[in-house]
């Protein structure tokens, strides 16, 4: 398999959500590729492993775990798909390359909001006083 | 008419105070030849604003200047804006703040439209005591009018900036002469939890916990070709359907509509007083877009410096006009807010709609007031505001920093991440501060790129502030107490006082007014130094009290407008 469909697979993984955006994982693949050259190519390693186990996710944590290397990259590609920003080494932040990544943050949806200055529109409830109403 | 007359009116400054005189004068007075400076020179346009929601999106900070920080008065330090961060290690240093002493840590924009671009709407009135606080409660100062004379230019105010309110929620805070133009805010699904859960709490210290809608500068319903909110939870640091006020509106009428000049990219660097009797006032600007930024210059027969209460005195002093009250720069005040944070016992879900639409505003006055500042409460709709943020939550569960590595993933992530942020609650409280003559602007060595200098704070919190601070968090505690016993509330913190605060963006004082010994501009923002310059803005504030201080501005300056519109019926 490839690298851009074994990283939708492991982001799928990492995140429990079915479906991503494979053009989205392109472009998280390849800011997080530039800021982790060595570790990212790792990480697929390891999920490659892991994915053959019953219990991948489990797998998977134990091997990233035994190496902070693969922890850290990890994380930061569990964070880019939450908010389409992560750290990098240097710990400066790697700012999402596009609004419309931004507003693809999965945890907007995590939390029942959305995008701060990203209202709503149909067909969900939007306009004045969406927000009376139960998400 | 020759181009090289004297400007009737040249306004120093194209935010709210500045853009409202324009449009007032030129209202009164049609044939006025009005001419508006501004240091900045954004567009005013919707694409314009959609592109300060692209640049907001892709901030890596999401600080409330980060939409307006690639402006070039900005970037290139032209006219620079301050971010108010309230930490010396990493604000912008635009103030020259020593480090000494406490930090003034509100900031502002420069821009057209100034800092209404970046703020919350937030349009309550000064309660009448607020006007006369020497005489009730023996601290401060007073106003040199009472709350009744200024009440028919708040209803004024309210309705030029398209005001959305409750008026039956007010009777016995704020006395009002009249309804506001539209219904009040919508509260939030949350907001209505709770305001259940507060509605049978017991009065604190004799003052009922009353929960009412805070009046704000924002569309509930369309109005005056804007539309009504949309709800995008993002009104600070930019609102991108200008449902919510910013004086870009007032700034297009008036040269849209109203033929006032606009000059932008222009640095006022000093006002130079007539050299005689019928001779005019000399502005002298640079403009930043010129190759060379060579100083130029105009004459106005008046001048209105419509800055914020650090530009204000800053071009002031710069310019060398006579301080014979030695008050100008002095009384640097701010509301100094807090915020006490739990998880709510169910979800409240927010990040939707308004940022806030609910307060308490019933601990602004009292007699305790001999011993404390006041202050206002607000229960807000965007989770734990500045004290955690849904990323940091994120972090909290993914990431263990001690020994880096892994927590939480897949569902079990997202179901912890959304069991904790939908339950976030937050109610912060905004304080009163004392006018201090030791807290003050002056002049810095360092210098923007123009060569003008940057202001130099000195600033300190006085006792009161910091018992305002105390007592409001005791305040607060117990209404959170309530919510433990009754609504299910964990996690409150902080439980102690800390004394903790964050810059409210209120910039006030530094030129007040009142008597010829003791202020610098009269009961009508006119200069007892120099007649043919004019104040508007909240450095104008004798006192601060507690209530964001924009619609007080708006309602001062449509007065001082009106009282320069009388003095140009007798200027030759």
């Amino acid at each position: 398999m490839s690298d851009a469909t074994d990283f939708l697979a492991l982001s799928e993984l990492l995140t429990g959500e079915t479906g991503l955006d494979e053009q989205l994982a392109e472009a998280y693949r390849g800011r997080l590729s530039d800021a982790y050259p060595q570790d990212l190519p790792a990480l697929l390693t390891a999920y490659r492993a892991a994915a053959t186990q019953g219990n991948p996710l489990g797998a998977l944590t134990t091997a990233v775990n035994a190496d902070p290397k693969l922890a850290r990259v990890t994380r930061e590609t569990v964070t880019a798909w939450y908010t389409a920003q992560f750290l990098k080494p240097d710990e400066t932040p790697d700012a999402p390359a596009t609004p419309q990544q931004y507003q693809s943050g999965l945890i907007w949806q995590v939390i029942k909001a959305h995008p701060l200055a990203t209202a709503p529109v149909p067909p969900a409830a939007s306009g004045y006083g969406y927000w009376t109403q139960h998400p | 008419m020759n181009p090289n007359a004297p400007y009737d009116v040249v306004i120093v400054g194209a935010g709210v105070a500045g853009s409202l005189t324009a449009c007032r004068l030129k209202a009164t007075r049609p044939d006025a030849r009005i001419l508006i400076l501004e240091a900045g020179n954004n567009p005013t346009t919707p694409g314009e604003r959609a592109a300060f929601v692209d640049t907001y999106q892709i901030s890596p900070t999401k600080s409330v200047p980060s939409p307006y920080a690639e402006l070039p008065n900005n970037k290139e330090k032209f006219a620079p804006s301050s971010d108010g961060v309230p930490d010396f290690t990493v604000m912008n240093q635009y103030y020259d703040e020593d480090g000494k002493l406490d930090v003034f840590a509100s900031g502002f924009q420069r821009m057209i439209g100034g800092s209404t671009w970046a703020w919350r709407g937030n349009t309550p009135r000064f309660v009448p005591n607020d006007f006369q606080l020497k005489t009730k409660y023996g601290v401060g100062v007073d106003w040199p009018f009472s709350y009744d004379e200024l009440e028919p230019y708040y209803m004024q105010a309210e309705n030029e900036l398209g005001i959305s309110g409750n008026a039956t929620e007010w009777v016995g805070i704020t006395p009002r002469s009249g309804d506001y133009p539209m219904p009040g805010m919508a509260p939030s699904y949350g907001d209505e939890l709770a305001r259940t859960a507060l509605s049978t709490i017991k009065p604190i210290d004799g003052i009922p916990v009353k929960i009412v809608t805070t009046p704000q500068a924002r569309n509930s319903q369309p109005y005056r070709g804007r539309s009504a909110c949309q709800g995008n939870s993002s009104c600070i640091p930019v609102c991108p359907t200008g449902a919510k006020y910013d004086a870009s509106i007032h700034v297009n009428k008036a040269r849209d509509e109203l033929g006032v000049e606009l000059r932008t990219a222009s640095v006022a660097t000093r006002i130079v007083p007539p050299a005689g009797d019928g001779q005019p006032y000399t502005v002298f600007f640079r403009d930043w877009t010129t190759v060379d930024h060579a100083e130029q210059q105009l004459t106005a027969k008046h001048v209105v410096l419509a800055l914020n209460a650090i530009e204000t005195p800053k071009l002031w002093l710069l310019s060398g006009l006579n301080n014979s009250s030695d008050q100008v720069g002095r009384n640097l005040m701010d509301h100094h807010s807090a915020e006490m944070i739990g998880l709510f016992g169910q979800p409240v879900y927010p990040f939707r709609g308004p940022q806030s639409a609910l307060g308490v505003d019933t601990f602004r006055d009292g007699d305790f007031r001999k011993n404390n500042g006041a202050f206002r409460m607000t229960i807000g709709n965007d989770g734990w505001g500045r004290s955690g943020s849904p990323e940091k939550t994120l972090q909290s569960f993914l990431w263990d920093d001690t020994n880096k590595k892994v927590k939480l993933l897949g569902k079990p992530l997202q179901q912890a991440v959304a069991d904790k942020v939908t339950r976030m609650l937050r109610i912060s409280i905004s304080t009163e501060q004392l006018p201090n003559p030791d807290n003050r602007v002056t002049l810095s060595d360092k210098t923007d790129a123009l060569g003008i200098p940057h202001p130099k704070i000195a600033y300190k919190l006085d006792d009161y502030s910091k018992r305002a601070l105390a007592y409001g968090h005791s305040v607060t505690r117990r209404m959170w107490q309530h919510l433990e016993d009754t609504a299910g509330a964990t996690r409150i913190d902080p439980v102690q006082p800390t004394l903790k605060y964050n810059g409210a963006g209120h910039l006030m004082g530094t030129m007040r007014m009142g008597d010829k010994a003791s202020a610098v501009v009269d009961a009508w923002g006119n200069s007892h130094d120099h007649p043919g310059i004019w104040i508007v803005g909240s450095s104008v504030f004798p006192t601060g009290g507690t209530a964001n201080p924009t619609l007080t501005v708006a309602a001062l300056t449509l007065r001082t407008a009106d009282a320069l519109a009388d003095a140009l019926a007798t200027t030759p």
